[in-house]
């Protein structure tokens, strides 16, 4: 049973094939097509699933437009993948961090989707 | 079946690539290191037919360099013409850039085991409005030349020897006021700025001669 439903918006091709790779084996997540069709964004919530859209940043900050969507669409928690997906960061309504340095995309779903 | 050796310093891609490209029926992933100096002892031992090389040009120097180096594939190049020349001239022959998908990089991994180059049209695109600059540069160049007397000419080439005003006057039985002169007009009419101006004038031409002797 999956318990974090995930999306992808706006990552380069090939990082986006490396994190769906990963994702086949990982029952317990959910992948969202396309991005707009997350529950949290339409006011949906469900307990005990937590949702989070994976984007990548240009710089470190999430841009102003995605931080609306944060305080709108409220459980709902923005993974931004710097550029060199060197590092990620947690942007939710509550909180902004960098949570991994230099991971891999098992250790973002071990580490972001799980833990959170 | 190509064997593929990943020398990536980024872990989400090399760890990442390594598995993506395992499961591909027609690639064998003989590797993934972060360097290029644990790469070198890799292609010696694992003979890979491709290396793909998400690292610093300047770092790949010396494994692009070794006699056993098989074709490199260079992996999220920026789409400017100094960074895909500066990739061609250590020796890449496929050039995956950062809007590249799975499906291109496999195609470019295919190309460079075959020896064939494989890059996106817009790479291409960058590749060749460079070479046509270049090419025009020349011409425009080689245009200015025709300016040139006998005797500059003859100056010019010595000057393309890195010979100094005082040595062309003593080898043209001229003196150094005149080879001087001779000189400045010979910058003038070409346009250029410096004898390191001429010298590269000269070898984009293929103009210097063996040097007459004295």
């Amino acid at each position: 049973m999956p318990t974090a439903r995930i999306a992808f918006a706006g990552l380069s091709p090939l990082c986006e094939d490396i994190l769906r790779a990963a994702l086949r084996e990982r029952s317990d997540i959910e992948l969202v097509e396309p991005w707009t069709q997350l529950p949290s964004l339409a006011s949906e919530t469900s307990p005990g699933m937590a949702e989070l859209l994976f984007v990548e940043l240009d710089g470190t900050d999430l841009p102003p437009a995605l931080r609306v969507l944060v305080v709108a669409a409220d459980p709902l928690k923005i993974v931004g993948l710097s550029p060199d997906a060197r590092s990620a960061t947690l942007f939710s309504i509550r909180e902004q961090r960098t949570v991994l340095v230099d991971y891999s995309a098992g250790s973002l779903w071990r580490t972001v989707v799980i833990a959170e | 079946m190509i064997r593929v050796l990943i020398v990536v310093d980024i872990p989400f891609y090399r760890d990442g690539l390594a598995a993506l490209l395992s499961q591909s029926a027609d690639v064998v992933v003989t590797g993934s290191v972060a360097d290029a100096s644990s790469a070198v002892a890799m292609v010696m031992r694992d003979k890979p037919d491709v290396v793909l090389l998400g690292i610093k040009a300047a770092d790949a120097r010396s494994l692009c360099a070794l006699k056993e180096a098989p074709p490199v594939v260079a992996l999220a190049v920026a789409e400017t013409p100094e960074s895909v020349l500066e990739w061609a001239g250590i020796g890449a022959i496929g050039y995956v850039s950062r809007s590249a998908g799975l499906a291109d990089l496999l195609q470019c991994l295919q190309s460079a085991a075959r020896g064939e180059t494989y890059c996106s049209p817009r790479i291409m695109s960058l590749v060749l409005h460079r070479f046509a600059a270049d090419v025009g540069r020349t011409a425009v160049l080689a245009d200015r030349g025709e300016d040139l007397t006998n005797r500059e000419r003859e100056i010019l080439d010595l000057v393309g020897h890195g010979l100094s005003n005082k040595v062309i006057a003593a080898r043209l039985h001229i003196s150094h006021a005149t080879a001087k002169n001779h000189v400045h007009n010979i910058l003038d009419k070409l346009q250029l700025r410096s004898r390191a101006e001429v010298a590269a004038y000269l070898h984009s031409h293929a103009a210097v001669r063996s040097i007459p002797a004295s």
